[in-house]
């Protein structure tokens, strides 16, 4: 049968697209812009996790010679920042392993642990935020009643 | 969407999570900057055009990046937004853009508060 036929019913090319990339490739303009963040990632999660270990290093030694409430509640905030902050830098070793060698699978764990970094920031600023308003409030109590 | 494997189902699942942890990062640090405005206005004031002093320093850099932030972080999650409407490849790399504008910008701020806010409380140390 001949498919050039002028009355024959047209057909789709079933075979994939040559223009489209290959199944499973990272697009390279989105690897490019990762790869481009990923030092900026790794900076700002290392000296994060470097400061909040300072000021938890700095207020434990204040606290041991003069116990402080306020002071004990700044390094409790600290100390929570410190895991988001160490999350980052483990966003910054994925983007790497990706740039190295790109698949869907290493893709899909850089977003995994984006996502893991954006919820435990989420939930470390609404437990610092409620631990403020907790100090704020029982202060408040306190200097009323004295 | 696209045929690439690599915006697949698990992507956007993953990225309509993170866009709502955005967005509540975006509306918290807006409030947390308004709060400040309100009221560290007068300081941020004489700051600004008096005698600025360390304390003046931190509270203005403490507002730009708060502000910043979350300007940011909104815009981020717009893009998201418009990428989960519509997943392509473009707009993932959009998306992508977006990310790398975020810290470019939002990490040197972030950084420089974090090591304003060390210094202010290591000079109070001192003084005290």
């Amino acid at each position: 049968m001949e498919s050039s036929s002028f009355y024959a019913a047209p057909q789709a090319t079933l075979g994939p697209d040559p223009a489209a990339p290959p199944a499973g490739s990272v697009p390279p303009a989105a690897l490019e812009e990762l790869a481009a963040s990923r030092v900026m990632l790794f900076t700002v999660g290392l000296v994060g996790a470097l400061g909040c270990a300072a000021t938890v290093g700095m207020l434990a030694w204040l606290f041991a010679r003069q116990g402080d409430g306020l002071r004990l509640v700044i390094l409790v905030m600290a100390a929570l920042f410190a895991a988001p902050a160490m999350l980052l830098t483990r966003v910054a070793a994925a983007i790497k392993a990706l740039t190295k060698e790109p698949s869907a699978p290493q893709l899909v764990e850089v977003m995994r642990r984006l996502r893991d970094f954006w919820r435990l920031l989420g939930f470390t600023t609404a437990a610092a935020l409620g631990v403020y308003v907790i100090v704020t409030f029982f202060m408040g109590i306190f200097l009323r009643s004295t | 969407m696209s045929d690439s494997v690599a915006v697949s189902h698990v992507v956007v699942a993953l990225i309509r999570e993170t866009r709502g942890w955005l967005r509540f990062f975006a509306v918290v640090t807006l409030i947390l900057f308004l709060w400040l405005v309100q009221s560290e206005g007068p300081v941020l004031l004489t700051g600004i055009f008096g005698r600025a002093s360390l304390e003046h320093a931190l509270t203005l850099v403490t507002c730009v990046t708060l502000g910043v932030l979350s300007l940011l972080s909104w815009r981020q999650a717009s893009t998201t937004s418009r990428f989960l409407a519509a997943p392509t490849e473009e707009l993932f790399v959009t998306v992508t853009s977006d990310m790398r504008r975020f810290w470019r910008i939002g990490g040197p701020l972030a950084v420089c508060t974090m090591a304003a806010t060390l210094t202010a409380y290591l000079f109070h140390l001192s003084k005290s």
